[in-house]
């Protein structure tokens, strides 16, 4: 210490000697405002070219003169100027910039920045996808980005996840956005990504960003950049997180004593006294198997769910090689019996300069899903069904064997459990995944860079399923065995170039050029076979083999692309962007264009120099983009079938020349603004996209011997407006707090459909419908009327045009009864930090849209065996006539109709992640030799605001909501969502 | 050093640009496009054997053809307890447009009937060894579904008004495979009586394509057996004997000594006329889904009244002293126990009763006497003889075929009611399907929907 000043005392002698005119040299240290040192900040004397870059330490020395400015920048952070005066050490604690606004946005084969970008592009960056507990980058992302609606279907783990942007687009094909990772169009799965490596993740919205993608960015596109490794130091990082989940809801159902009761009731109510009793008594007795027992089968379904997380990454490099590197192992297990994820993900960046003008690298991920699951909602092997068992009904029998209620019953039979099928079967997926990007870049001059990339999506899996002959409907053949392997192999060759010049300091030019090719290649073999010995589940052990799949398919296409972005006194912006895309799905290639402009109006003369505003910007586009489709949908099509064992052919599909692309024209317009030297950031979006030409089956007489054909009719549209509010309301050396608000509505409706006629659903247990005027999968029923006071009959509308009421469900005409997409979609983050601890906690809402309990029929009215809600022991009874509960009436279908009873508002707002941290100070970790220390704790969908009474708002059951855009907002046996908390650590060192 | 690099990229740009169209040359791997489907004689057989395996469907006569027929002449003989809503609608006669059931059934018949026609236009293709029997099956493939269509979704023949009611669409050419082509273009339907004559042309020169003996498909018996339902619903029973009569001379058939185990099996009985193939690696036994009990690989969703059991037990085909040979199990029937076994269409006890009632009609005794035909099936179940009569015989088809699909079509042609409902009431005729309709808005419903 002593030694330090003296030093620098003689040091300051020395140099009032050699003061004046003379050269001199500055040296200082430059940290962030955690005071952790950053290394390669820029420092240049400003007006000259002479600079230089700080050290691993931070620490710089740079020669300059008495008043000369010294001009510090980094990315990320806010310029600063110093004028050098007679110190010679000048200390630097770089501010964040709090803004964004500098920030680079990655786009579609190039990288743009925000203040410059003229599309609807919003950014999310690594640290708010850190250690989130969940499967997938997208549960991550829900109630983070404006416009972008994500929905978990269930709380199983491996379940499908629904994602949005700016609504839904398509009735017949996908929906989903294109995601690409580092310049590689990955086709679904995103699991195989390991969140924690993403460097940031853009979502892309409207045309003027979209279109480059041409024939598959109609759904908008989300960019992931992996990290890449940073000159300097090796630097460590290994991760711990344990954790566990259970659900979030639980529905309340009778106990035994209830159920006994309830049970009688209804049988009496329906058959009289006599019979009545007599079928409660022979019933029960059937289901209580000579055990007074009182079973919670719903209890029965769960289990308390471990979630363990390990990370362990280094990165690192000098000036000509960089690396990043990181293997992840999680095992996270789902909140009902049987279902679980196991994931093995590592990841290897390396790139390298070849020379000044050239450098190349290679991006790779490889990964392994391991996964359990249960039967889809609708199978009585499904966990959630146990809730149907009856309460009276034992699990096991005195000799401590499970029990097949199926089998039972002298008037009707029980049902299979789940108990009994996660005892006796396995449903096993393992997946392999390698995404590799080769590329290159070759810079002919210091604006013409030419990018060459090969990229490569391979993977494989094995789907094995067995049931052994305790399960149904194997009981005679010995079980049932089957395995199916699948190899995939995606190859997409792509090179573009980009031109960047600046002409005469007024004009800035970007364009890029390029082309692209992809194919696809997917093969599957597997088989299926009964009559297996205990002990042996392989598929090949079975006696008989009862099926074999074998099949390849092969998808292409090659495009064109380009975009010229125009920038006129840094303050006028237009962009053109062109994609020409050739498909082996159609004959005719077709052309997507966009058209986008920007006025940078705080670059004008008159708010220049305001204190308030410190940015503005208008920007506007106008563009079409396109769904793609894969196969061979244009084409007659002769099948291979068997009968008797022989080989035949049977027609399967008529040919349609004149088919193409789904296509979307979407026009955006957008303000930015900035206050308070961009401590507020506001973003305010409006947007329509109509989407014309939806593929649909359009139907044909059937006498013809098929039912329709593909063909492009029916058109969509969505429209909605976007805000997005970033503020730092604190930020002092110690206490710092930033809010993020978003918010977004979108109003989507059908507006053409093959001949204007509204499809309903063939199924009348459930009530989504395509109607023109009306949103995709508008719910359309009977109008439930409550219980007749007189008789205890569930009654419902007539909607004849009068307002009477009926008695038979069958006389009630059908009418629109609700939406099961929401009005509007918000996400609130906090992030506080006070010296050393940070807080930050995110609310999720999801506002006015309906659910369709489809489940609870069998739950009310005492149609069934099924054990009820605990609801209904509010029941009509002559004593009891004001009550909205119909009088129970064993197989009398009493209220048990799907109707507008089971539709319930599914409005939620959620305490999505909340997060709370500990860093240990750089003082300490210097001395134990690390450079990062954190301790946290994250709870995971702790907290659910809602009036809806099922399990579970987030929901839509994966029987009807897999492969259908239609039925949505579908709550059947649907698993309720898992609640997690987890205890983690950070080290870097 | 610099040149090398651009050569580089020089061989990707080359490699991108010229290569573009092996990137969308692909072909289809696992089916064939039309073009190349139906250009040789192997690929006409094996689109005649594409007939046969959309014919045998559990949309028709894999399963539903015969549950549809005893769900809507149920009669008090079953009940349905399952939880699907269209077999409910069906059993309660309150069936509506949408069901897709009946949806099924339509749509499926036709596709048949159009894969027959593709058959036919490509007879020429097939060789001379072969040419005959295809077109002979092809032929009765087509007979069989208008004549199993114009019963379900159609005014019975027997009502008298065959001339003027309306029947179904008769479908005699193949369709186009462009699309577009028949977007816009909707068949008219035919009368009943159009539809039987052609279902009976068609039936004709079937009979004299197909050969005697061609394994487990269409042969001579067959066609005949067939034919012999037809006239039997249009009350000709001079031709519904005389085709009897030949069918249970080509067949050769006999039967099977005990009643249960002509039955639910993996290969076709002695008794067989003609069977739908099923085994564990190839078809689906409709049948076995919905009568047979959890455990024998059914849901069980239909069961047997104790009424009918009865008449069954008394009829020495229901509940017997020996499980065994029961053909009644607690409130299920054994016909369609085995889930891999096959289902039969048309069994020799039919062309007997058959010929015995047409026999006792005209007063002849084609073949044998309607006493030795009746008692032949009687006596198989250890049942005495009895007199024939018109009744007797009648009385002997419903205990004989229960469940097989008949009772329905039998009721209808005799012009008996069946639950109160008159044999040609509205609500034992199918609706044309609300899909049929939003296709083609100009095509007559059905009366009653």
């Amino acid at each position: 210490m002593k030694k330090r000043y003296i030093k620098m005392l003689l040091l300051l002698l020395f140099n009032i000697s050699i003061a004046l005119a003379q050269e001199k040299n500055v040296t200082g240290n430059i940290v962030d405002d955690k005071g952790t040192p950053l290394l390669g900040v820029t420092i240049i004397v400003k007006g000259t070219t002479n600079g230089t870059q700080t050290d691993f330490d931070g620490n710089y020395t740079i020669s300059c003169q008495k008043g000369d400015v010294l001009v510090f920048s980094y990315v990320g952070f806010k310029n600063q100027e110093k004028t050098v005066a007679d110190a010679l050490i000048i200390n630097i604690t770089m501010e964040e910039d709090a803004t964004l606004l500098n920030e680079v946005l990655i786009v579609g084969y190039g990288k743009s920045s925000k203040v410059d970008n003229t599309g609807a592009i919003t950014k999310i960056k690594s640290d708010e996808l850190d250690n989130v507990p969940v499967a997938s980058v997208q549960e991550a992302l829900a109630g983070k980005a404006s416009g972008v609606f994500i929905e978990s279907q269930s709380g199983k783990i491996d379940g499908a996840i629904k994602v949005r942007i700016r609504g839904t687009n398509s009735i017949g094909g996908n929906n989903e956005p294109l995601y690409v990772v580092d310049g590689l169009v990955i086709a679904g799965g995103t699991r195989d990504i390991n969140f924690n490596n993403i460097e940031s993740l853009e979502v892309l919205k409207d045309a003027a960003a979209t279109a480059i993608y041409g024939s598959r960015g109609a759904n908008g596109v989300i960019l992931i950049t992996t990290k890449k490794g940073k000159e300097g130091k090796t630097q460590f990082r290994v991760d711990f997180q344990n954790g566990f989940s259970e659900p979030t809801n639980l529905r309340e159902y009778m106990n035994a004593a209830q159920y006994r009761d309830f049970f009688r009731v209804a049988a009496v109510n329906s058959f009289g006294d006599d019979t009545g009793n007599f079928f409660a008594d022979t019933i029960l007795d059937d289901l209580s198997q000579g055990q007074d027992v009182d079973t919670d089968w719903q209890d029965l379904a769960f289990r308390n769910a471990q979630f363990v997380q390990f990370n362990i990454g280094a990165s690192g490099g000098n000036k000509k090689n960089r690396f990043y590197t990181n293997l992840s192992y999680d095992h996270q297990e789902g909140i009902l019996i049987g279902n679980d994820l196991k994931k093995l993900n590592g990841i290897l960046n390396f790139e390298h300069e070849v020379n000044d003008r050239m450098r190349l690298g290679l991006s790779t991920t490889i990964s392994r899903l391991e996964t359990n699951s249960v039967a889809g909602d609708n199978a009585f092997a499904t966990p959630i069904q146990l809730v149907a068992q009856a309460p009276i009904s034992p699990v096991r029998d005195e000799a401590g064997n499970l029990i097949r209620y199926d089998e039972v019953g002298s008037i009707i039979s029980g049902y299979y459990s789940a108990v009994i099928e996660d005892a006796n079967s396995t449903r096993n997926t393992v997946s392999d995944r390698i995404l590799a990007n080769l590329y290159t870049e070759y810079k002919f001059a210091d604006w013409v860079t030419v990018r060459g990339e090969l990229g490569l999506d391979r993977g494989s899996s094995r789907v094995f399923a067995f049931q052994n002959s305790n399960t149904q409907g194997n009981e005679i053949t010995g079980g049932f065995g089957s395995t199916v392997t699948t190899r995939f192999q995606t190859f997409s060759p792509k090179i573009y170039a980009t031109i960047d010049k600046k002409i005469n300091e007024k004009h800035d030019i970007n364009l890029v050029i390029g082309t692209e090719a992809q194919k696809t290649r997917t093969e599957n073999a597997g088989g299926t076979a009964t009559g297996f010995i205990s002990g042996l589940d392989q598929t090949g052990t079975g006696a008989v083999p009862t099926s074999v799949t074998g099949s390849t398919t092969e998808n292409g296409f090659y495009s064109y692309f380009g975009r010229l972005t125009y920038k006129l006194n840094n303050k006028y912006i237009v962009g053109f962007t062109g994609r020409y895309d050739k498909s082996s799905a159609f004959d005719q290639g077709v052309f997507f264009p966009a058209i986008s402009g920007a006025w940078k109006i705080s670059e004008e003369d008159f708010l220049k120099d305001s204190k308030v505003i410190s940015f503005m910007k208008l920007r506007s586009s106008y563009g079409i983009s396109g769904n793609n489709f894969n196969g061979f949908p244009s084409l007659a099509l002769f099948s291979p079938v068997a009968y008797n064992k022989l080989a035949g052919l049977s027609p399967t599909q008529l040919a349609n020349n004149d088919l193409s692309w789904e296509t979307t024209s979407t026009f955006d317009i957008g303000l930015e603004l900035g206050f308070l030297d961009n401590k507020i950031n506001l973003e305010l979006n409006y947007y329509k996209k109509q989407t014309e030409d939806l593929i649909q089956r359009r139907p044909i007489d059937a006498t013809s011997g098929f039912t329709g054909f593909s063909a492009n009719v029916g058109n969509i549209e969505n429209s909605g407006f976007e805000v997005t509010l970033n503020t730092v309301n604190v930020d002092t050396k110690d206490f710092k707090w930033e809010t993020n608000i978003n918010f977004a509505t979108n109003k989507n409706k059908v507006t053409k459909l093959i001949n204007g006629q509204p499809i309903l659903s063939t199924n009348d247990a459930y009530m989504n419908a395509l109607i023109e005027g009306e949103p995709i999968g508008v719910f359309y029923g009977r109008e439930y009327a409550g219980v007749d006071p007189a008789n205890g009959d569930a009654l419902y509308f007539l909607n004849d045009g009068t307002d009477g009421t009926t008695n038979n469900p069958n006389a009630a005409n059908f009418t629109v009864l609700g939406d099961p997409n929401p009005d509007w979609i918000a996400g609130i983050t906090n992030q506080f930090r006070y010296k050393n601890v940070d807080l930050s906690f995110l609310f999720g809402f999801v506002q006015g849209n309906e659910i369709h309990k489809a489940a609870d029929g069998f739950m009310v009215g005492g149609d069934f065996i099924d054990n009820q809600l605990a609801s209904e022991l509010n029941y009509w009874t002559p004593d009891n006539p004001n009550t909205d509960i119909p009088q129970p009436r064993l197989v009398g279908g009493n209220g048990t109709a799907a109707s507008s009873r089971f539709l319930q508002d599914g409005s939620y707002i959620r305490l999505r992640n909340i997060s709370l941290g500990y860093n240990f100070s750089p003082t300490l970790l210097e001395k134990i030799k690390l450079t990062d220390l954190r301790i946290f704790i994250t709870g995971q969908n702790l907290l659910t605001f809602t009036n809806y009474d099922g399990w579970d708002p987030e929901v839509s059951t994966d029987f009807l909501a897999n492969g259908s855009n239609i039925f949505q907002g579908v709550d059947f046996y649907s698993a309720p969502q898992a609640k997690t908390v987890t205890l983690g650590l950070k080290v870097g060192f | 050093m610099k040149n090398k690099y651009i050569h580089y990229i020089i061989i990707i740009i080359a490699y991108l640009s010229f290569s573009c169209e092996d990137y969308v040359d692909v072909e289809p791997l696992n089916t064939l496009s039309a073009s190349s489907a139906l250009n040789s004689s192997e690929k006409v057989i094996g689109a005649l054997n594409g007939v046969y395996n959309t014919m045998s469907s559990t949309r028709l006569l894999g399963g539903d053809l015969i549950f549809v027929s005893e769900l809507l002449g149920s009669d008090g003989k079953i009940n349905f307890g399952g939880t699907f809503n269209d077999p409910r609608q069906i059993i309660n006669k309150q069936i509506l447009t949408t069901n897709s059931r009946v949806n099924n059934i339509f749509n499926t018949g036709y596709s048949t009937i159009n894969q027959a026609n593709l058959v036919l236009e490509a007879i020429d293709i097939v060789n001379d060894a072969d040419r005959d029997s295809v077109e002979g099956e092809a032929l009765f493939a087509r007979a069989l579904m208008h004549f199993e269509l114009v019963k379900l979704f159609a005014k019975p023949y027997s009502d008298g008004n065959a001339s003027s009611n309306l029947g179904i669409v008769l479908k005699t050419t193949a369709s186009p495979f462009n699309g577009g082509d028949i977007a816009d273009e909707c068949n008219t339907r035919s009368t009943v009586q159009q539809v039987y004559d052609s279902v009976v042309t068609d039936l004709i020169r079937a009979t004299a394509l197909v050969p005697s003996s061609n394994g487990i498909y269409t042969n001579k018996a067959t066609v005949n057996a067939v034919l012999a339902r037809v006239y039997l619903q249009m009350g000709n029973y001079a031709g519904a004997r005389d085709a009897a009569n030949e069918a249970i001379n080509e067949a050769g058939a006999s039967l099977v000594p005990t009643y249960r185990f002509a039955f639910a099996q993996d290969a076709n009985t002695s008794e067989d006329i003609f069977s739908i193939q099923v085994s564990e690696i190839d078809g689906t036994n409709g049948m076995n889904t919905f009568w047979a009990p959890s455990g024998q690989g059914g849901r069980g969703d239909v069961r047997i009244t104790d009424g009918f059991i009865g008449f069954l037990t008394s009829q020495n085909r229901g509940v017997n002293a020996n499980p065994n040979v029961a053909m009644i199990i607690g409130s299920y029937t054994t016909k369609w126990y085995n889930q891999f076994g096959n289902i039969q269409m048309v069994r020799l006890p039919e062309l007997l009763l058959i010929r015995a009632e047409a026999n006792l009609e005209l007063g002849t005794a084609v073949g044998a006497t309607p006493q030795q035909d009746l008692n032949t099936v009687r006596n198989r179940v250890g049942l005495p003889n009895i007199t024939a009569t018109v009744n007797s015989v009648l009385a002997e088809r419903i205990a004989e075929l229960a469940f097989e699909g008949q009772y329905l079509h039998d009721f209808k042609r005799r012009q008996f009611t069946i639950e109160g409902f008159a044999f040609d009431a509205d609500e034992l005729v199918f609706p044309i399907p609300q899909n049929q309709i939003n296709a083609c808005p100009d095509t007559q419903q059905n009366p009653g929907y």
